[in-house]
């Protein structure tokens, strides 16, 4: 969730305006364009995205952002999984990596470490991506 | 894979029942990892089974006669699973089995530390409507972490006897035998009813299930609205129509499904978990699990402690223990002494009198069974083997080995592999063909081709690794140069293979159990139980090797096949003794290895020979009972085309490798 820095209003990152066709840059210039006002915004680099989710205390703010741009030590709350279809994220399901779980990222690297109850488990990267998580 | 089970070969014996008793009662223990279901079945079978199911050890599926309060019973053992529905091979295996209704009785095997997740399972088996009994294990274990447990509140809820239980020490055992007889006299109980739209599709699909099936309905019609194939076949095959109704109400359902049918209908069932756990479990630990636990599992998992853990963890015990005190001591006191002075003058003088010289050479010859065969078998890799499975089996059980599958998973991503492929490879290194029907346990047909394809061309098996070592221990620079060219082809090919082989790219998953101190009575019994499979699937093929060497030398085949291998040879710069080294080779590679070293010893290979002949003898075709392992594994086209690969890359790389380092 990304609030314009002209235009004060808020979008979500698949929202914004897609111009990148004409463009040189062509998309790679890291910018978001606010689909309101057209002012283009940098986006957070990749890397330095687990740093940013700080307790607002707003209770608007709850927007799902996917477990790889969560933080270490944070406890979160999955909301959804993407690519329902695949089957190893049902497999997910089973571990217990179900939408309104909570659980608490232990590690980032080499993979992930989640600790859901009592129970620890490990995904790569690629799988971390598909869980979208509400952080509190 | 075959549609039953396969059975451990050792395990049927005793229990049968009396003329006129009712016959054999069967059990099966299901149940996720890591719960301890082999160490059930050990106590109620008193058998030898591996007692391990970290995902590709207990792969083969175990049955044991057992009385249960005095009725003759066969118990069933079966891999670790987490829901019905699951891909891969090892699962489709137990769905089968349940859907067929290969049991009288179900036993799940649960861990009361995490019930929550283990009644997903539960809620499934109840949809097979069969007499189930819950088997709730490691209460120690919960006790001591603070968890309690309402197990009357569960039973009552759920309609099934639950049986809390320890099963390393015996305890609820009595009881829980008790309740199986008893859950096999009774109905079993309804099939659970999932809210949320899921419960209505699963009603009207079963709705159109008129005919006769072993097991029930409400299972069988929630894996037809997932397109389950064994499923869909068992309808086909049972219904008038060939399941047309049930298979368009399915899709009508289905098409009201805001997600995937799958997804919907695990997210209902872990709901349903979650709400049963919540009013049976009080969990009043602040910590999960102890101080020593966390920062032991921190210290293993990130790279910066935990890749020298890993070096100090290979040096100590597959450099020291396995190779210097297994491939060393032992093998220097068994071949030395048990052989050299005891059966080998007992052998050759006890046959003697055996006239004919075709038999006696056979026997007790150059290369006789009982001369060569058995003493490889038993003097050389036995030690060697015996100590790698003590090695493994401790790290087993400490809980190593998921972390170690942690670290790697980012460097076996770029081979094509997942994490979960360490332990395959790790096996490897104790015996190449048991290796390989461990890929069996890797999810994606990719990743296992790849793995056995990697595991035959650059992994040395131990009995060839121990000998190598011992070969060029006084020649460092030539351990340095066959070390290298393996790990680079290894990578070499890892990286093409990654790049060019079809399918989709591994994900890697795993649970962490928590780390613990091995148990020596588990960590005994894993190690014996290897040690007996091995000896009994292996040792054969070491005495049919034999045979065959034998046959081949009388007829001449021998000498034929020798005398087309010496030019090949001769272009690697190698002596054309080595051409007999390579046919042996392949019979056993440590036969191979140790032809090597007999040449080394009569001083017939300079040190550039012996890298290039170790190296292209690492890389050279699996030995025949590995072969025989890929046929079955990987197909008939598959393995083929693997030798069509590997034998040129063994015998090119050689050639250049001389080339090189001539120069």
């Amino acid at each position: 969730m990304v609030t314009c820095g002209f235009c004060g209003r808020p979008f979500r990152g698949d929202q914004a305006q897609p111009v990148c066709g004409m463009c040189p840059l062509a998309g790679g210039c890291g910018h978001l364009r606010c689909p309101h006002c057209g002012y283009e915004n940098p986006a957070t680099p990749r890397w330095l995205r687990p740093f940013q989710h700080r307790d607002t205390g707003d209770p608007r703010a709850e927007q799902s952002v996917p477990l790889t741009d969560l933080g270490t030590g944070r406890v979160a709350r999955v909301a959804r999984l993407d690519r329902p279809a695949d089957a190893v994220t049902a497999h997910l399901v089973a571990l217990g990596l179900l939408p309104g779980t909570e659980l608490k990222l232990l590690q980032r690297f080499p993979a992930f470490v989640v600790e859901i109850g009592r129970s620890q488990f490990a995904i790569d990267s690629e799988l971390a991506g598909r869980v979208q998580v509400t952080v509190r | 894979m075959s549609p039953g089970l396969r059975t451990s070969c050792s395990c049927h014996s005793g229990g049968a029942p009396a003329a006129g008793e009712p016959a054999s009662l069967r059990v099966a223990l299901v149940g996720n990892p890591n719960v301890g279901k082999s160490a059930l079945f050990n106590r109620l079978t008193a058998r030898y089974v591996t007692v391990s199911n970290y995902p590709g050890t207990s792969v083969e599926i175990a049955r044991g006669a057992a009385r249960l309060g005095g009725r003759s019973a066969e118990v069933v053992d079966t891999p670790g699973l987490y829901a019905l529905g699951a891909a891969a091979e090892e699962q489709a295996g137990v769905r089968r089995f349940l859907l067929d209704g290969g049991a009288d009785v179900l036993v799940q095997v649960a861990d009361a530390t995490n019930l929550a997740r283990m009644l997903g399972l539960t809620l499934q088996l109840m949809e097979l409507e069969r007499p189930l009994v819950m088997a709730v294990n490691m209460m120690d274990e919960a006790e001591r972490a603070g968890v309690r447990l309402d197990l009357a509140a569960l039973s009552a809820g759920l309609g099934i006897p639950v049986v809390p239980l320890v099963a390393l020490t015996g305890q609820g055992v009595p009881q829980l035998e008790q309740a199986i007889l008893e859950a096999s006299g009774r109905p079993a109980p309804p099939a659970p009813v999932y809210g949320n739209g899921v419960g209505t599709a699963i009603r009207a699909v079963v709705a159109e299930l008129t005919g006769s099936y072993p097991a029930g309905r409400t299972a069988l019609a929630a894996l037809v609205l997932q397109d389950e194939p064994d499923a869909l076949e068992r309808v086909r095959a049972a219904e008038p129509d060939r399941g047309a109704r049930a298979l368009a109400r399915a899709r009508e359902q289905v098409a009201t499904f805001a997600a995937p049918p799958a997804y919907r209908i695990a997210v209902e069932r872990q709901i349903a978990a979650s709400a049963i756990a919540g009013s049976v479990v009080r969990d009043d630990a602040a910590t999960r699990r102890s101080a020593w636990q966390r920062t032991a599992s921190n210290l293993l998992t990130r790279p910066i402690s935990g890749v020298p853990i890993l070096f100090a963890v290979l040096y100590l015990g597959l450099y020291q223990f396995v190779g210097q005190f297994g491939g060393g001591t032992l093998v220097d006191w068994l071949e030395g002494w048990l052989f050299g002075q005891v059966l080998g003058p007992l052998f050759t003088a006890s046959l003697s009198w055996i006239p004919w010289e075709p038999v006696r050479s056979l026997l007790v010859g150059d290369y006789g069974v009982l001369t060569l065969g058995l003493r490889y078998a038993v003097a050389i890799i036995l030690p060697i083997v015996g100590t790698f499975f003590l090695f493994f089996s401790l790290l087993e059980d400490s809980g190593y080995l998921p972390r170690l599958a942690l670290l790697v998973d980012r460097l076996f991503k770029r081979v094509g592999l997942s994490g979960r492929a360490v332990i395959p490879m790790v096996l490897g290194f104790a015996c190449v063909t048991m290796a390989t029907m461990v890929t069996r346990t890797l999810e994606t047909r990719r990743e296992r081709v790849l793995a056995t394809l990697l595991l035959a061309l650059a992994i040395p098996c131990s009995a060839q690794l121990g000998v190598i070592l011992a070969l060029m221990a006084s020649q460092p620079l030539s351990l340095a140069i066959w070390s290298l060219s393996v790990l680079a082809i290894f990578l070499l090919v890892g990286l093409l293979g990654a790049r060019l082989l079809p399918g989709p790219a591994p994900v890697f998953h795993m649970e962490l159990p928590p780390l613990r101190r091995p148990r020596v009575g588990n960590v005994v019994t894993k190690t014996v139980a290897r040690m007996q499979w091995y000896f009994l699937e292996v040792l054969p093929l070491f005495l049919l090797a034999s045979v065959l060497i034998w046959a081949g030398k009388l007829t001449g085949a021998f000498q034929l096949v020798t005398g087309a291998l010496e030019p090949l040879v001769a272009a690697l710069g190698l002596p054309p003794q080595t051409a007999g080294i390579f046919l042996f080779g392949f019979f056993r590679r440590d036969y191979g290895a140790a032809g090597l070293f007999d040449l080394q010893q009569q001083g017939v290979l300079d040190s550039i020979q012996l890298a290039v002949a170790a190296v292209t003898l690492t890389l050279f075709i699996p030995c025949i009972a590995q072969f025989l392992m890929m046929l079955r594994e990987r197909g008939v086209r598959t393995a083929v085309a693997m030798f069509a690969l590997i034998t040129p890359i063994a015998f090119g790389v050689g050639f250049l490798l001389n080339q090189l380092l001539r120069w």
